[in-house]
C-alpha cells in the first residue's frame, strides 16, 4: 500500500466512479479499511453516498453533518489510532469550484423517513439525508483523515472532471 | 450477567451500610471535576472492589469516599463517588447507572450530579457552573435500534425539585458575600453518545433546540432515581464555548478556569450539603 494516496470509497454502485474500492454499506469492514489506510500514510479519502430527500436533484459536496444514526462507530474500547474523543468539526474538505454544497443527516441505515421526519431533518439543519457517509467520517476524522464527500442523488452518476477535480484537493 | 450485578449492588449496598452512616447526600465528580477532596473520618473504596468493574476514562479515578464535610461530629456526612461509567465506553445502561443505582438503594435522599460539558449557550463563559433546569436525552439504548430522530422530536425534560432550587438559592447567597464566586448559570444539558465531539451543524442544531450545555452523561443517572426515594439535581462545569470563527482558550487557561470552577463547586456543594 503506498503512502499519501487519496483513496476512493463508493457505495452508490455507480459505474462513472473509477478506481473506486466499492462496498455495498458502511460496516466494521470499512472501519478497518480506513484505518489500514491511515495507518499506512493515506489519509484523505474521496468518499460518494447515495444522498436523498429535500430537492437535491444534482451531485453536492458535503461540508458538514449531522449524526441521526443513533449510533456512533467508535464507542467501545479506543482504539489508539486516534484519541478518545476525536474533535470532528474539520473532518470535510470542500471544493474550490463551483459544486454546491450541503449539510448531511446521517440516518440509519434502511431507515425510511416519513414527511414529519423530513421536516425535523430539515429543521434542524439537514440539507438531504444518506446511510454510509455519517459513521465513515467519524472513523476517518479519529483517525486523522479528511474527507471530501460527495451525495449523488439516485440514478446520477459523476462527471469524469468532478471526481478529477476531487481527487486533488486537499484543501478546506 | 444481570443476577450477578443484581448481587454485586446488594452487597455493596450491605457493606457500605455496615461500615458507614446514612450519607445526608451523595454526589457524583465527572471526568476532571474536583470537590469535596478532605472529607473527615472517611472510608474509600475503588468502583472495582464494590462493582467489579472500573471506568477506562483518563480522569475518572473510580472511587467511592464516605466522610464527614468537616471535623466535626455533627457536620454532614457525604458519598463522594470519583468517576463514572459511560455508553461511549461500550458499557450498557444498567452499569452506567451503578452508582445511581447504589445510592437510591442505600437510601440516601439527595444525589447531586456533576460534569463537565461544551457550552453552546453564548453568553457562557469558560469556568461557569450551570445548574440543570432541563435536558434532552439522546442517550436512549433504543435509539440505536430506532435511530435519533425520535429523541430529536422529543421536548426538553424539565427538572425542577427542591434539591435543585436550593443549589440555585446557595448559589445566590453565595455570590452576595463571595465576590471570587461567579454567578451561577441555569439551562438545558444535552446528553449526546460521544465520544467523538459534535460537528458545528450538531451545535447549532443543539442550539435550535434550546440546549445550553452539551455533554455525554449525566441523564442516565437522573433518570434512575427519579422513580425513587432519592433526589436529583446537576451541575455542569463549562470547560468550552462553541464559537465558530472564534478562537479556543489555550490549554492553560481552560485548564485554570477549571481549577477556578472547581474551587467554586467545591463552596457550592459544601453550602448546599450542610443544609440539608
Amino acid at each position: 500500500m503506498s503512502k499519501n494516496q487519496t483513496v476512493t470509497i463508493d457505495f452508490t454502485g455507480s459505474k462513472g466512479i473509477p478506481d473506486a474500492h466499492r462496498f455495498p454499506a458502511w460496516d466494521k469492514g470499512v472501519l478497518e479499511f480506513i484505518r489500514e489506510n491511515a495507518r499506512a500514510g493515506n489519509k484523505h479519502f474521496l468518499v460518494f453516498d447515495r444522498g436523498f430527500g429535500l430537492g437535491k436533484a444534482a451531485p453536492h459536496i458535503v461540508r458538514d453533518h449531522l449524526n441521526f444514526t443513533g449510533s456512533n462507530p467508535l464507542v467501545g474500547a479506543n482504539d489508539d489510532i486516534g484519541p478518545r474523543f476525536p474533535v470532528i468539526n474539520n473532518v470535510y474538505s470542500t471544493s474550490p469550484g463551483a459544486m454546491p454544497s450541503a449539510v448531511a443527516a446521517g440516518l440509519l441505515p434502511g431507515y425510511k423517513p416519513d414527511r414529519e421526519d423530513l421536516e425535523v431533518i430539515a429543521r434542524l439543519g439537514g440539507e438531504f439525508y444518506c446511510y454510509n457517509l455519517v459513521p465513515l467520517a467519524i472513523a476517518a476524522a479519529h483517525a486523522g483523515c479528511t474527507v471530501a464527500a460527495v451525495a449523488l442523488p439516485e440514478g446520477v452518476d459523476p462527471a469524469e472532471d468532478l471526481i478529477d477535480l476531487l481527487s486533488s484537493t486537499q484543501t478546506r | 450477567m444481570q443476577q450477578t450485578r443484581e448481587t454485586t449492588l446488594r452487597e455493596a449496598v450491605k457493606r457500605l451500610g455496615s461500615e458507614n452512616p446514612l450519607p445526608v447526600a451523595a454526589v457524583v465528580l465527572g471526568s476532571g471535576v474536583r470537590a469535596l477532596d478532605h472529607l473527615s473520618e472517611s472510608r474509600s473504596y475503588a468502583y472495582d472492589e464494590l462493582f467489579g468493574i472500573k471506568p477506562t476514562v483518563a480522569g475518572h479515578s473510580g472511587s467511592l469516599t464516605v466522610g464527614h464535610l468537616s471535623e466535626t461530629a455533627e457536620s454532614a456526612v457525604v458519598a463522594v463517588f470519583r468517576g463514572r461509567f459511560h455508553l461511549y465506553e461500550g458499557h450498557d445502561w444498567e452499569t452506567v447507572t451503578l452508582p445511581a443505582r447504589l445510592v437510591a438503594d442505600w437510601g440516601i435522599p439527595h444525589l447531586i450530579l456533576t460534569n463537565a460539558a461544551g457550552g453552546l449557550n453564548k453568553s457562557f463563559r469558560i469556568g461557569d457552573l450551570m445548574v440543570l433546569t432541563g435536558y434532552r436525552d439522546h442517550l436512549q439504548p433504543d435509539l440505536a435500534r430506532t435511530g435519533l430522530l425520535p429523541a430529536l422530536k422529543a421536548p426538553n425534560t424539565p427538572i425542577d425539585n427542591s434539591l435543585s432550587r436550593k443549589i440555585i438559592e446557595s448559589g445566590k447567597a453565595i455570590a452576595q458575600t463571595n465576590s471570587e464566586f461567579r454567578p451561577l448559570k441555569q439551562g438545558v444539558y444535552a446528553a449526546l453518545l460521544g465520544p467523538s465531539y459534535e460537528t458545528l451543524a450538531e451545535i447549532e442544531m443543539l442550539r435550535k433546540l434550546e440546549s445550553d450545555a452539551v455533554g455525554m452523561s449525566t441523564v442516565p443517572e437522573l433518570l434512575t432515581v427519579s422513580d425513587t426515594k432519592t433526589e436529583g439535581a446537576a451541575i455542569s462545569v463549562i470547560t468550552n464555548v462553541w464559537e465558530e470563527n472564534t478562537a479556543m482558550g489555550g490549554h492553560e487557561e481552560v485548564l485554570a478556569e477549571s481549577k477556578a470552577a472547581s474551587l467554586r463547586l467545591d463552596v457550592l456543594l459544601k453550602e448546599v450539603i450542610s443544609t440539608l
